[in-house]
């Protein structure tokens, strides 16, 4: 027995030590997604696309849960301490920058695209063969095709995103570097810094591929993309439209004052406008629709949509919880904290609606042009049923308890009539690009490369930047009380951008690539403090300060942020 | 013989006791160890046995390493809820931090302070093995021992670098069978319960806030405001709630019991434990339904422990030990309760209406009595089995001196959820004016109770061979052990099962010359899975020597030495356990390899009908292949000895040196595209160095014995590298760099606005939002007229104490006997904010808090700044205002005994007993921090408690 024993014990010893050395360390994985996986399976590489679509911009909450116009002289943002606070007061830097879609987003995104255009590279990724199983069949051969196709536009789309990407840091930060595919640690060390020129090259490069071939994917076989559309389901995804509108309005930025001394360059000009009307002369867009309805069309026919962030922006009330007046009837207010995170609309922005013939200063808001109304709401405009009382004291009263800070409640994008707190939801888009704006920009390229001159860039009909201009002021007669211009000035365009394309989250780049933002965000925000008079009638102060506005030289660009610059110490920073 | 000793549950479980008691024949008490002594016979009794080391036992003189031990019969001297509580200040070096008094709630253990920024978490073993140690009973334990150097700890290699906790049970002794039944009855009540403002305090305060940010007031001071708290129909009009006061109860029961049988012959020895812990939590108003809704604790432990030698040279040991473990909870989690407790004003709405309803409004639905008693409840039943054998067996006959052991563990626990929840409805009075008459509003609405469960359980596969071979020639003596290790952890939560895979080999040889001169040399080879092949195992090494200088001639018969050794070690232990790793889960735990993360998909088309994919996928954390577990080189060196009869005293001097900690990884740009998710690097290095000092002063005079004891544990780290922060070049280089671990950071606040104009002309400008009077104003310590980021300095100390020192006195004066300890920690500090800045999280706030911030009228006595109603970034800012010192002193036990021993008791087999009464965390002081336990900072504090208590020897 004992040695029975001694044989049994020295038995496990050796069974201890060979199971330790063989297999005790086959890790377990199968909760792991890993590339084998991801490489040769078609939901995975559609997933690796799909993902993209997240990085377009959700300008409902740009700015912590703000609207960018609350961090410039459109708004003012009532929650006390909310993030626009350190645009308004001057106190962001590097180490601090409330933007959301930061540097550090906009280079992960950037990896997400050169990743997938890495792994759906048939001609480079030698395990990639699925799909060629498709083609073994007669009756996968459809499959085989819709998947061609596919990848095909989803390669496209990751250009396109890499060009919008790639955009959007330049705006921010104007020295960035090109990340072009993916980047080992060193690699990554060891980027330069682009001049404008290389990034305005690097971005109308890849978009002018894309757009070549927009043309190639509507040859296919299996095609949903046609005319220059996709089929109402797949409303939303990347267009030839919006490709040449990236490029459009890329190329204006780049001729702005910012990127040339503090003038416009003419040739960079006539480029954007040769774009804009590219996208014009496709005749498939035009401003036909009434500038209420184009805030919340989400469907195939608005015929402003050249892209939207369809996937961010799903119904929803709570533009609605944070914006309705108290006034309204009891079933649109019944939410303590209403209107808590309020955007309220400045003076300065009012001002900037024209006044049109019949106006009189006793009732400001009387006589505006006609977008005044489908942007702001006011005291003594009727809403949810009911008269908004913004006088100093009343229901809806300038800095009562989760009310206005400037005496003006937003309008734009804010549904009327959604029952609260859970009741209805409401649509709205946000815009990535729309038509209005492409006229614009023509508008203005034009008028910086030639005046008001007409160059035939537009087929049929040609337009000179006076008539681009009324185009959009005029609506095709769906703003019927506005006059058109008879004659044009950068201030009269910069006018109309502001007043057309308030709350889209353009004021807030327009005024830094113009170079007026030392004026404009540098003055007092202003709101209009009325007064209720014991006689009934009311007294305007449209001077009423609502609060200061910082902007310091060079705040046209972010600074890049600080642990980043501690990675590159031979780069130059834009400021502190 | 009908004691009635615990109010409505006498239960089965005493009544089994007591006939277990009765039946039972007369024996001698067993010997039991204990780290009291009153003389130098008590010292030599605990020298004499042999330790408990890693992976065997050894005599005390042959311990080279670093190690502190305490006796079951210590722990015993407190009555609490959770086993590791009892071990505060008994152990110098290990830092026990009670995190709740909540039943159930853990403790936090820490050794020697912060050697790494990561997990501080020792490895902890029960008789050798990993497996779960919370819920063991005080009364089957045997010793619970510290390993603090390398020396100690280096045969478990790759876990070891955070110190180890050996936990051993109680064997059987030989003799006829001994039994001991203890019984310890206890009430508890809160250290500290928080001092909230009440109705009309609130009203003013929040008056005062309004004003401060230009608001209307809220609540008229004429009418309004004397109104609360004035009883009648205000109760519903203006209510007054101390949530608190109402809803907790003062004090609360407990009770621990447990009975233990021990004995055996020369073939086989037994001991066997079952022990009852009782605990109810203190919410009052929690038996308002058939079903109960009180927070409590019911857990019966069983352990046997076997010990057969069947014939000579071979050995057996089984262990096999169950716990149930049964929870009660309301159906809303009691940390959601006491934060409605904290949050909710104190005139939010009335807690019941007239008509007996619920009080609410259509935002405040979260009535605490509704929480408590008309949620349901939810109720847990954990089980967890351990059985561990131990064979053994001594080749004598192949080769003098040569054992074989194979020893194997199962640990299992399973926890299963058993919940009953519902939701409650509240109501608002329609017409406060005409309470009589009034309509209500209903908000929210009541559902049936609702059964859900859940399963949660773990597993523990180990498996361990020896084999030692030891030989004695004239003055030398050696031994050398080889062992292997391995051990499997399998964890399912909600069926993913995954595994942790962890296993080594090791040696130890140690020689002796004499009894005077010890060394020995330890190495252990240990692998993880979180690890390459390649990357896998490493070797830790370690050597250390002793010299027990009181066996040397010159000192062997010394009248002032009567025991003095020095030893010394010097090693290399890993701290590789990847479950304390940062963001180790399910899906991220195998650095080395690159993996996807999943997300959400987004849908297109007109009404966003079309989803192209169920999912999303993008890249996860950049795969590190070179990740390997971190290195710790750690120094240690000791000396102690008794002297002159009466004082015996331990110091212990150490250094450690981590390297490799496993940090995220920085150094990569983020135009890489992998920001927030740039994987993790072996990067980060800290320092610490300290010491343990204790000293005893024993004595007896006739009847009298006495022991003062006292102990001091010092740490201090220093950061050298962290690969995840960027230097800031401030005053203070506010990465942490050359600084201890985890040091606190803030603005130093140099006073306050005096106006708003002050504010606004400010020549130095505060970049965090508007400034007003009554704001802090930061002190510009760059001098560039801008507070930023730079400006911030290092403040106060680090979370865990530098400091950590025990006082404690035990006098015996015939059958009595008393015993005091205290202890507290010193230098360390806390960064507060949330809830602790009044009003801002839209509840109730602190008096202390509220009392000394700015006004216009408290300017002179200012330490917080002005109230607000809504968050101030200026002011929420890290900054000496809310940094707090958590020193404090605790009386950790005080006990007063009595045993006795008479005849009568004698015929019925009682050989002795003994009474007692405890008080357990019955005092605290706080040097700063007086709004919260300055322990635990939890608002449901840890619980101090008196006891009385019966032990029976037979």
């Amino acid at each position: 027995m004992k040695k029975n024993i001694s044989k049994a014990l020295t038995a496990l010893l050796f069974a201890f030590l060979a199971v330790s050395c063989s297999d005790f360390f086959d890790v377990d994985q199968k909760e792991l997604i890993g590339p084998d996986l991801v490489n040769n399976n078609e939901e995975y590489i559609t997933g690796l696309w799909s993902v993209m679509y997240w990085c377009l911009d959700n300008g409902f909450r740009e700015v912590g849960e703000t609207m960018l116009a609350s961090s410039c002289d459109e708004a003012q943002s009532n929650v006390r301490g909310s993030a626009a606070t350190a645009f308004n007061q001057g106190s962001w830097n590097s180490y601090s920058n409330p933007y959301g879609r930061n540097w550090e987003y906009l280079y992960q995104q950037i990896e997400n695209a050169n990743h997938f255009l890495a792994v759906s590279d048939t001609t480079k990724n030698r395990d990639f063969n699925f799909f060629h199983d498709y083609k073994s069949t007669p009756d996968n051969m459809y499959r085989y095709n819709t998947f061609l196709f596919n990848l095909k536009a989803w390669r496209m789309d990751a250009r396109f995103f890499k060009a919008y990407l790639h955009f959007q840091l330049w705006r921010q930060y104007g020295r960035i570097a090109i990340v072009d595919r993916e980047l080992s640690q060193k690699e990554a060390q060891a980027l330069k810094q682009a001049t404008t020129a290389e990034v305005v090259d690097y971005i109308s490069d890849l978009l002018d591929g894309v757009i070549a071939e927009f043309d190639q994917l509507e040859q296919m076989p299996n095609a949903y993309y046609g005319g220059g559309r996709w089929t109402s389901s797949d409303l939303g995804r990347i267009t030839k439209g919006a490709a040449l509108a990236l490029k459009c309005r890329m190329l204006l930025y780049a001729a702005s004052p910012l990127n040339n001394g503090g003038s416009y360059d003419a040739e960079l000009c006539d480029r954007a406008a040769r774009t804009a009307a590219e996208i014009i002369n496709m005749g498939i867009y035009n401003e036909y629709i009434s500038y209420e309805n184009l805030q919340f069309d989400r469907s195939a026919a608005n015929p402003e949509n050249i892209l939207d962030n369809r996937a961010d922006i799903p119904d929803s009330n709570y533009m609605e919880v944070w914006n309705y007046p108290h006034s309204g009837l009891a079933e649109f207010t019944n939410v303590d904290g209403l209107g808590s995170n309020v955007t309220s609309p400045s003076q300065n922005l009012v001002d900037a609606y024209a006044k049109l013939p019949g106006y009189t200063d006793a009732f400001p808001f009387g006589a505006r042009d006609d977008r005044f109304y489908s942007t702001i709401i006011y005291d003594g405009r009727t809403f949810n049923g009911a008269t908004v009382e913004s006088y100093a004291g009343g229901a809806d009263g300038i800095n009562e308890r989760y009310s206005t800070a400037t005496g003006y409640y937003l309008k734009k994008f804010v549904a009327e009539g959604v029952t609260l707190p859970v009741g209805t939801l409401a649509s709205r888009l946000w815009y990535i690009f729309r038509y209005s704006e492409v006229l614009l920009n023509y508008s203005e390229a034009m008028y910086n490369a030639h005046g008001n001159a007409y160059k035939g860039y537009i087929n049929g009909t040609d337009l000179n930047a006076l008539d681009a201009l009324n185009k959009v002021r005029l609506r095709g007669g769906l703003n019927p009380n506005n006059v058109a211009a008879t004659s044009i000035d950068n201030d009269v365009i910069r006018n109309e951008r502001q007043v057309e394309l308030a709350f889209e989250g353009h004021r807030f780049w327009d005024v830094r690539r113009w170079m007026i933002a030392a004026q404009t965000e540098n003055q007092p925000l202003r709101g209009m403090y009325i007064t209720l008079n014991s006689d009934g009638t009311k007294s305007y102060d449209p001077h009423y300060v609502v609060g200061s506005r910082t902007f310091r030289a060079g705040m046209e660009h972010f600074p890049i942020p600080y642990d980043e610059m501690h990675r590159y110490p031979q780069w130059t920073q834009n400021w502190w | 013989m009908r004691i009635k000793i615990y109010d409505k549950r006498p239960s089965y479980l005493f009544k089994a006791f007591l006939l277990v008691v009765a039946v039972l024949s007369v024996t001698a008490l067993q010997a039991q160890l204990e780290s009291t002594v009153f003389d130098t016979a008590g010292l030599d009794s605990l020298r004499s046995a042999t330790v408990e080391v890693a992976y065997g036992r050894q005599s005390y003189d042959a311990v080279t390493g670093s190690m502190e031990t305490v006796y079951g019969a210590d722990l015993l001297k407190r009555n609490t809820t959770s086993f590791p509580r009892a071990l505060a200040g008994q152990l110098p070096g290990l830092h026990v931090r009670n995190l709740s008094g909540m039943p159930g709630a853990d403790v936090e253990l820490t050794i020697r302070g912060y050697g790494t920024y990561n997990s501080t978490m020792p490895l902890i073993l029960v008789d050798g093995f990993r497996t779960d140690y919370e819920h063991l009973s005080l009364y089957e334990i045997e010793s619970v021992s510290v390993l603090k150097d390398a020396a100690a700890t280096v045969l478990y290699g790759m876990e070891a670098a955070n110190g180890v906790i050996l936990i051993t049970t109680k064997r059987g002794v030989k003799g006829p069978l001994a039994v001991q039944a203890n019984v310890q009855y206890g009430v508890q009540q809160m250290t500290k319960t928080p001092k909230l403002l009440n109705a009309a305090q609130y009203a003013t305060y929040y008056n005062q806030a309004l004003q401060n940010d230009g608001l209307p007031l809220l609540y008229e001071p004429v009418n309004d405001i004397p109104n609360y708290g004035k009883g009648g129909d205000y109760r519903y009009t203006h209510p007054d709630n101390d949530y608190f006061g109402e809803f907790l109860r003062n004090l609360s029961p407990m009770m621990n019991a447990g009975v233990n049988l021990t004995g055996g012959n020369d073939i086989a020895q037994y001991n066997a434990t079952v022990s009852y812990l009782g605990n109810s939590a203190a919410f009052a108003r929690a038996h308002l339904n058939d079903y109960s809704t009180q927070m409590r604790q019911d857990r019966v432990n069983i352990r046997t422990n076997l010990d057969v030698n069947l014939f000579r040279g071979f050995r057996a040991a089984v262990g096999a030990a169950v716990t149930f473990d049964n929870n009660n909870y309301p159906g809303v989690a009691p940390s959601s309760i006491l934060d409605a407790m904290m949050s909710l004003a104190p005139q939010a709405f009335p807690i019941t209406n007239p008509d007996g309803s619920y009080g609410g409004t259509s935002v405040y639905r979260n009535n605490p009595l509704g929480m408590i008693s008309g949620s349901g409840y939810q109720s847990s039943l954990r089980r967890n089995v351990d059985v561990n054998l131990r064979i053994g067996y001594d080749f004598d006959g192949i080769l003098e001196g040569l054992s074989m052991e194979a020893a194997g563990a199962i640990a299992t626990t399973m926890t299963i959820w058993d919940n009953k929840v519902k939701q409650f409805e509240v109501y608002s009075i329609d017409d406060p004016a005409n309470l009589a008459g009034t309509t209500y509003t209903r908000h929210g609405s009541e559902t049936d109770l609702a059964w859900a469960t859940d399963v949660l359980s773990y597993k523990r596969f180990s498996f361990e061979p020896t084999v030692s071979y030891a030989r004695s020639w004239d003055e030398h003596s050696m031994k050398v052990m080889v062992m292997g290790h391995m051990d499997r952890y399998t964890q399912n939560i909600n069926s993913i099962p995954y595994n942790f895979d962890n296993a080594g080999v090791g040696a130890r040889l140690a020689y002796s010359y004499d009894g005077k001169y010890f060394g020995e040399f330890g190495a252990g080879y240990y692998g993880q899975e979180q690890y390459r092949k390649g990357n896998r195992f490493l070797l830790y090494p370690s050597v250390s020597a002793g010299w027990v200088i009181s066996n040397e001639d010159f000192l062997v018969n010394s009248t002032t030495v009567q025991y003095l050794k020095m030893r010394s070690s010097y090693g290399i232990v890993g701290g590789g356990s990847g479950l304390l790793y940062p963001g180790n889960t399910s899906t991220s735990r195998l650095f080395y390899n690159q993996y996807y993360q999943k997300a959400g998909s987004p849908t297109w088309g007109e009404n966003n009908s079309y989803n192209p994919a169920t999912a999303s996928y993008l890249l996860g954390a950049l795969a590190n292949p070179d990740i390997t577990a971190d290195k710790s080189f750690k120094f240690n060196f000791g000396i102690e000895g008794t002297f002159l009869d009466h004082v015996d005293a331990k110091a212990d001097f150490f250094t450690s040196r981590r390297i490799g900690i496993l940090t995220s990884n920085q150094s990569i740009p983020h135009t890489m595209g992998f920001a927030g998710r740039s994987g993790y690097v072996n990067g980060g290095e800290v320092k610490n160095h300290g010491y343990e000092f204790s000293l005893r002063y024993f004595g007896t005079a006739g009847d009298f014995g006495y022991s003062i004891h006292g102990s001091v544990s010092y740490s201090k780290s220093k950061l050298v590298k962290k690969p995840d922060v960027v230097p800031l070049h401030g005053v203070d280089n506010r990465s942490g760099i050359g600084m201890p671990v985890g040091q606190n950071f803030g603005y130093r606040v140099v006073g306050f606005y005096e106006s708003d104009e002050a504010a606004m002309n400010a020549k130095v400008v505060q970049t965090f939002g508007p400034v007003q009077a009554g704001d802090a104003i930061y002190r510009d310590y760059t001098g560039d007229d801008f507070i930023d980021i730079s400006d911030m300095v290092a403040l106060g100390y680090s979370f865990l104490p530098r400091y950590e020192y025990t006082v404690g006195v035990d006098l015996k004066y015939k059958n009595i006997s008393l015993s005091v300890t205290g202890q507290g920690i010193a230098k360390s500090s806390i960064m507060l904010g949330g809830n602790v800045i009044p009003f801002t999280t839209q509840g109730n706030a602190f008096v202390e808090i509220v009392e000394k911030s700015w006004s216009p009228d408290n300017k002179a006595r200012a330490r917080y700044p002005r109230l607000s109603t809504a968050e101030v970034v200026n002011n929420s800012q890290s900054s000496s205002a809310w940094l707090f010192s958590r020193d404090y002193f605790k009386l950790r036990n005080v006990e007063v005994g009595y045993d006795f021993s008479f005849d009568a008791m004698r015929k019925i087999g009682l050989s002795s007993a003994r009474v007692y009464i405890m008080g357990t965390d019955i005092f605290t002081h706080a040097k700063e921090l007086n709004i919260l336990d300055p322990e635990s900072l939890s608002i449901y504090p840890p619980m101090k408690s008196y006891s009385i208590g019966l032990q029976l020897n037979f």
